[in-house]
């Protein structure tokens, strides 16, 4: 039980890091104050950006484990498998369009 | 020429490069997982990680100190879309590839790959997309090379 917990946190973890990090490219894209403020905290913006996903996926990771994300939201292996290969996929999408029409 | 900035490129790829292949040893391992191979499964897992985070940090030091220059280069020449669609894709796809690497050993530590089925679909699904992600950056970034290349030519 405790194995799956930190299983299923942390890949529901991974896939919602991939969607908000492909959220934050086209946010920062279009917001050149966000892009500013992300140039200026760690000197380029892709540093900070790394940060951000990082931490974010650390800490949603501790915390789907610690609120037992796999019971509530009944997640399987198999369930798992699709949200892990989705957000990946979603995520690719999103930065290669932008850039593809941007 | 800046032979540590060459040195940090080619470490870059070829630790990419290897983290592919771990990617490929260990899904080759999961498919026949054993008694006899749990614990190579699990060093393979760690490989890839660690294959994959090097790449990261090194390709992604090399970007922040010494791109500056290869991008102009790029921009002003015949193939801009190398930079403005090819790089910006790389750069960002490379979290992905790299939250993906890091999970990697968590789900291989966290399963019985041996008496469930779908988790060894899990370890799988994982595995191929680092082999699909880690085969796409590696294309897109002989694309980048060619792109200085041909902005080089054209001068």
């Amino acid at each position: 039980m405790e194995n799956n917990r930190v299983k299923f946190g942390f890949g529901l973890s991974v896939a919602t890091t991939a969607i908000l990090s492909a959220i934050l490219v086209v946010a920062k894209e279009m917001n050149t104050v966000l892009k500013g403020w992300m140039k200026e905290f760690t000197g380029h913006h892709w540093v900070t950006h790394g940060i951000l996903m990082l931490v974010f996926f650390l800490v949603l990771g501790f915390i789907l484990t610690k609120y037992k994300a796999d019971e509530s939201l009944k997640l399987n292996d198999q369930r798992m498998s699709l949200i892990v290969g989705g957000g990946t996929l979603l995520s690719a999408i999103i930065i290669a369009g932008f850039y593809l029409f941007h | 020429m800046n032979i540590f900035k060459e040195l940090l490129l080619f470490s870059h790829v070829a630790f990419g490069v290897m983290g592919i292949l771990a990617g490929v040893w260990l899904f080759v391992e999961v498919l026949n997982v054993s008694d006899q191979n749990k614990t190579r499964i699990l060093r393979a897992s760690l490989t890839v990680s660690f294959l994959i985070s090097l790449s990261y940090l090194i390709g992604g030091y090399w970007y922040v100190f010494f791109y500056g220059p290869d991008k102009a280069i790029i921009k002003s020449g015949v193939w801009p879309w190398a930079h403005g669609f090819f790089m910006e894709t790389k750069e960002h796809l490379f979290f992905v590839l790299l939250l993906l690497s890091i999970y990697l050993p968590v789900a291989v530590f966290k399963s019985d790959l041996l008496t469930n089925k779908s988790s060894r679909k899990l370890v799988l699904t994982i595995t191929g997309l680092i082999i699909i992600i880690g085969l796409v950056m590696e294309g897109f970034g002989s694309v980048i090379s060619a792109g200085v290349k041909m902005g080089l030519i054209g001068r």
